[in-house]
């Protein structure tokens, strides 16, 4: 028989198609976006975006992490938390110079003008939106005293239309400025030494110290979710990766620390650094000379997800991203801004 | 009329009898299906509810594309659910999964005939199947190499073009 004559499908079943597009490969709905103006309108609407992360129930694709790099520009120390992609084509996004990326959730990022002297200067940055909702600078938190170090972390649902974030500051000497850990609803804050971790319980508003093992002490540590849910660490040791997780003991609240799983990282010869940790997704990101490479906390697989330098304590940037294009014309300029 | 009418009955290889309905193509052609493989479409097994004579009208559906449907239902609804650890329900995963793929190696023209059936026909694990199908076809096009494909007229003037591509370059510098 006759093959039938191509009949372009009807919109609703061009959104079921798009729909269907891979999440950790946002270029393609970028480029079919492009075709013609219904498909355009098509998956920029909000309906559109509500279904694709629906549709996709796993958790969010890692699209890339940031980098903070220090650099000396003209004699002063400059940095840049500069985005690194880690999805097959998710596409670059541009560096935020004299910014350092504190945390990430849910597309957005939290940032930290470096060059402030006095007050704590932040910003919550959502790279993929469209034009000036990118970047909301934040007021300055009232603060007695600028301590001495502190660390902060962002926290928000993953949200297409932006809604409101909240931001958990933490100015305490001696807490390290290593990207925090959201593990279930306690916020975590690794201590300078790798001694001690300050945990603070969001729902009872409750502040604690919780003692690492003697293995973290002074060492290179990334926060992580263990596979039982709760707080676990990663630190290399030699060509080993070790992934430990915490017990909280029956009584007394005695903590103690389990070394789980042990990775053997001699395949990816020199592991120049341990970076970060994707939670959610259960990824430990390693630099070597040869690239960027992800590490599954569960399977223990090993795969390449980029090229370049990176240093201790990368950001991961854990998003679906479907486009907004052509909305920048037709949207009120008055704008909503965030809630902070 | 009752239910029954439009539903009659085959016997089985393994000797067992098995209720059957006869769906009838846009182009009248006649097919006689299982009754659990045709409820595999809710829009059919409506209709079965329903009742009537002389076979079920499928008035958006022509006997090649139909066919094809049906091929995808006979072979989904013949699955049993063995116990889901079992080696078996492995084995039955891949071979489905090898026959999927299978179906799906026709043109686009076919593909997207059996999207509108699917979708006409309420087969969700069809539709699933398709528009993923076509979704793999163009991840990697050009908008232009798109455009071809389906037909499609780029209909954006040469400013929104550009505006597009400005707003795009500062989304991904």
């Amino acid at each position: 028989m006759e093959p039938p004559p191509l009949r372009a499908p009807p919109d609703e079943l061009v959104e079921e198609i798009l729909l269907r597009s891979p999440p950790d490969d946002p270029a393609s709905l970028v480029r079919a976006a492009l075709v013609c103006k219904r498909w355009c309108r098509l998956v920029s609407a909000h309906p559109f975006r509500l279904r694709f992360r629906g549709l996709h129930r796993c958790p969010a694709p890692m699209l890339g992490f940031l980098c903070n790099d220090v650099f000396h520009a003209g004699g002063d120390e400059a940095c840049s938390a500069r985005f690194v992609r880690t999805a097959a084509s998710c596409p670059p996004l541009a560096s935020r110079r004299g910014w350092h990326a504190l945390d990430a959730r849910a597309g957005r990022v939290l940032l930290h003008r470096a060059a402030a002297a006095q007050a704590i200067c932040l910003a919550v940055w959502d790279p993929l939106a469209a034009g000036d909702s990118r970047h909301l600078d934040l007021p300055a938190p009232a603060l007695p005293r600028r301590p001495r170090s502190w660390n902060a972390a962002l926290l928000c649902d993953d949200d297409p239309d932006g809604g409101p974030f909240r931001i958990v500051l933490h100015p305490k000497d001696h807490v390290d400025a290593v990207r925090g850990a959201l593990v279930g609803d306690t916020i975590y804050f690794v201590c300078q030494r790798r001694t001690r971790v300050l945990r603070y319980d969001l729902a009872t508003r409750a502040m604690s110290v919780v003692h690492l093992p003697p293995a973290s002490h002074n060492q290179r540590i990334v926060l992580t979710t263990a596979e039982g849910g709760g707080l676990g660490f990663a630190r290399m040791d030699g060509y080993w990766l070790g992934l430990w997780s915490m017990d909280v003991g029956g009584g007394g609240g005695a903590v103690e620390w389990t070394q789980d799983r042990v990775i053997d990282l001699r395949t990816l010869l020199p592991v120049i650094d341990l970076l970060g940790f994707a939670h959610g997704l259960g990824i430990v990101l390693v630099g070597t000379v040869d690239g960027f490479f992800s590490v599954d906390q569960k399977s223990g697989s090993i795969n390449k997800v980029g090229d370049g330098p990176g240093f201790y304590n990368v950001v991961p940037f854990v998003s679906f991203y479907t486009p907004a294009l052509g909305t920048a014309s037709t949207t009120d300029e008055e704008g909503s801004s965030s809630n902070a | 009329m009752a239910a029954a009418d439009s539903c009659d009955g085959i016997s089985t290889s393994g000797g067992g009898w098995e209720k059957t309905v006869t769906l009838v193509s846009s182009d009248d052609a006649r097919f006689e299906v299982r009754e659990a493989a045709a409820s595999l479409s809710q829009t059919v097994r409506r209709m079965i509810r329903a009742g009537g004579d002389g076979g079920i009208p499928l008035p958006k559906v022509d006997a090649r594309t139909l066919s094809t449907v049906l091929e995808y239902c006979n072979k989904h609804a013949a699955v049993p659910a063995p116990a889901p650890e079992s080696s078996s329900a492995e084995a039955a995963a891949v071979d489905l999964e090898w026959f999927d793929k299978e179906l799906m190696h026709v043109d686009l023209a076919t593909l997207c005939s059996l999207i509108r059936a699917a979708d006409y026909l309420e087969v969700a694990g069809l539709l699933d199947l398709t528009c993923k199908t076509v979704a793999d076809m163009i991840k990697s096009k050009t908008a232009e190499e798109i455009r071809q494909m389906f037909g499609i007229q780029n209909d954006f003037t040469p400013e929104e073009e550009e505006q597009l591509s400005r707003e795009n370059a500062g989304v991904f510098e």
